[in-house]
């Protein structure tokens, strides 16, 4: 008797639930195309349009909307090879260095005992270079690298040196140097992440069955904090496969970066090889990244957790 | 009975840990033998995780005079290199790592050959019953399954000591007592020593060969289960294994082992006596389990009362009487007289009811 009421008075519950459930998977659906869509329209159809643009050529400072693939096979003439392989390089050295660096630092960050408001404090001064234009801040190297700069005129001063130390400004150490404080939050950052979620008792799990720190860091840590290196190599590779404020100001001219090769066909209006080169930047990142995920894949299939 | 004469496999005397101003452990000193189950049983705050985590080396004591795992001294030594490995609470295993994986991880630190550490680990999940899982990923495992993936993990190890910090405490009533058992079972079969952590009485009774009971950093009390809960030695000791009733009173008069207290009001009660140095005259607390009381006719060892609420509760029923020295909890079975019955006092039997010096709080 009383189940039977139960039941009478559930069917019609059920109805409103499962009416209701409908109505919130079409909202969520709704709400995924538009997200998608509005993604599309901002990100993927400028780059569909980049790539298509490098499909033309120019004349007279005129864009030929006529499809060929003079571009593309005019792109590597002129020393662009060597300007390409000097990009990698630089770009290449400079994440290597974030990730050397920011990887201690980070697991500092995250695992040593400092306190929660010294942490917060370091914190804050990585958001720093968020703060202030990239371009004013490289700007103040020159006055400190160059020839009558500070660090010259103190070694000179004290009479460490003789004559001016020429190598610090327009050269590639420049370069690299003006690139090192701006992508260390990038790289950082994600790895501080993903250190943090790291639980504590994993680590004095792996000390109590005997590892040693070393083998706790290779491990344990390491292979949990691969996503945040991932992630931090992307956000760091990318901006300095195609930086062209460092170049530009500390290079002095000297140090020619594919941003570079670039610019310089922007101002000459050359549209269709700024689209070759950039689709070639993506292109290369998107090389780069797959290497990585190999190389990674291979040397810790199971600490791999990219899921 | 464990043999208690040869070496103890863990020893730790004298031990004081400070966090701060904060004493977690002063002045504590205990063993176990070989093969023997201790547990140190106490409420979050008494310093029963730091005692553990002092042994395991994840932490370093403020002072120590003796500390000892496997006849070895390992003051100073780090955790990795201690012969005693640790069951966590949250079982802390490596989610990157399959089950066999997580259970080869001591072995392989250990250099032992890859074939042979996946054997070894396969030889321990087989013991938990969990040789079919052993390619399992962590997150595919039930509560219980970790639980017991981390036993198989800290065992393959062969440590002299094995420290479990409230391993069951995140699993549901039936699974848990499951695993009671099959812990004990466990430890017998590797007759390895046990250091098993917990703030659940009934867990340290069942289990244990010997309880330590601690309290604020220091040991209250410790002995066999049975001692702990027949006699506890003090206030805290009595309601932390359970005793319902714990009444104050007087000590009026003592003919050996028994003693009769006066609680005021007139009412004149006999009880065990734990210790033998309380002076005629002393405060004194009585201890009495709410199951051990039933009503008695006048004149017998009791405390009038008139009954206040009763209580069914299936298998028993729950009684407060109203006393001159408070209210009584009584418990009475399912098909016990007491149940339809009105009384107009309790009592119970001399060796039921504990006095003990009264102490602070």
């Amino acid at each position: 008797m009383n189940t039977e009421m139960e039941n009478v008075s559930s069917a019609p519950m059920q109805a409103t639930i499962a009416k209701r459930s409908k109505i919130t998977l079409s909202f969520s659906q709704v709400a995924l195309a538009a997200i998608m869509l509005a993604w599309f329209v901002v990100v993927i159809v400028p780059l569909i349009i980049l790539f298509v643009y490098s499909f033309f050529t120019t004349e007279y400072f005129q864009t030929v909307f006529t499809p060929s693939l003079d571009t593309w096979t005019g792109l590597f003439a002129s020393g662009r090879f060597e300007v390409t392989l000097r990009t990698l390089r630089v770009a290449l050295t400079v994440t290597m260095i974030e990730l050397v660096v920011g990887f201690p630092f980070a697991l500092w960050l995250a695992k040593s005992t400092i306190s929660k408001s010294s942490r917060a404090i370091f914190l804050a001064l990585l958001t720093i270079p968020f703060f202030l234009d990239l371009s004013s801040r490289t700007i103040v190297w020159r006055a400190i690298l160059g020839q009558n700069g500070l660090i010259n005129t103190i070694l000179l001063s004290t009479g460490v040196i003789d004559s001016p130390v020429e190598w610090m400004l327009y050269s590639e150490f420049a370069v690299h140097f003006g690139m090192i404080p701006a992508l260390f939050p990038p790289m950082v950052l994600p790895i501080y992440m993903a250190i943090s979620l790291i639980d504590d008792s994993l680590i004095e799990a792996s000390n109590d069955l005997g590892a040693t720190p070393a083998q706790t860091f290779w491990r344990v840590i390491f292979p949990l904090a691969l996503p945040g290196v991932v992630a931090g190599f992307v956000f760091t590779l990318g901006p300095a496969l195609a930086a062209w404020v460092e170049p530009g100001m500390l290079g002095g001219g000297f140090v020619n970066l594919l941003s570079s090769s670039i610019e310089s066909a922007y101002t000459a209006l050359r549209y269709p090889v700024v689209a070759a080169l950039s689709t070639f930047v993506i292109a290369l990142l998107l090389v780069l990244l797959a290497v990585l995920l190999l190389v990674l894949r291979r040397f810790g299939a199971s600490g791999l957790t990219l899921r | 009975m464990k043999d208690m004469n040869a070496e103890p496999m863990l020893e730790v005397r004298d031990v004081v840990h400070k966090y701060g101003p904060v004493t977690a452990l002063s002045h504590v000193s205990l063993s176990a033998a070989k093969g023997e189950f201790l547990t140190i049983l106490g409420s979050s705050g008494s310093g029963k995780t730091t005692m553990l985590r002092v042994i395991s080396g994840l932490e370093t004591p403020t002072s120590v005079s003796c500390l000892r795992i496997g006849g070895e001294s390992v003051v100073g030594v780090p955790a990795a290199r201690r012969r005693c490995t640790t069951v966590f609470q949250n079982y802390a295993l490596f989610p990157h790592m399959t089950v066999v994986e997580n259970v080869a991880y001591g072995l392989k630190i250990r250099k032992v050959p890859t074939g042979d550490a996946l054997k070894e680990a396969q030889r321990a999940l087989a013991m938990v019953q969990l040789e079919a899982k052993a390619d399992r990923n962590i997150r595919q495992l039930s509560g219980g399954e970790r639980q017991r993936v981390a036993l198989a993990r800290a065992v393959v190890t062969k440590p002299a000591v094995l420290l479990l910090d409230e391993p069951l405490g995140a699993l549901d009533e039936r699974l848990r007592q499951d695993m009671q058992l099959e812990l004990m079972d466990l430890q017998r079969k590797l007759d390895m020593t046990f250091v098993y952590i917990t703030h659940s009485q009934e867990e340290a009774l069942t289990m244990s060969d010997r309880v330590v009971l601690m309290r604020h950093g220091r040991i209250e009390q410790s002995g066999e289960p049975l001692d702990l809960f027949d006699h506890p030695v003090s206030r805290f000791a009595a309601d932390f294994m359970g005793y319902e009733n714990i009444l104050d009173g007087r000590l009026v008069r003592r003919d050996g082992a028994v003693g009769e207290i006066d609680l005021g009001g007139g009412a004149v009660v006999r009880g065990k006596l734990i210790s033998t140095d309380l002076a005629v005259g002393s405060p004194v607390s009585i201890a009495l389990r709410a199951e051990r009381l039933s009503p008695v006719g006048p004149g017998g060892n009791g405390i009038d009362g008139t009954m206040k609420s009763k209580v069914y509760r299936g298998k028993y029923t729950d009684i407060v009487m109203e006393t001159v020295a408070g209210a009584l909890r009584m418990r009475s079975w399912h098909g016990a007289p007491m149940e339809n019955e009105t009384a107009s006092r309790v009592g119970w039997k001399e060796t039921d009811a504990v006095i003990f010096a009264k102490g602070s709080v």
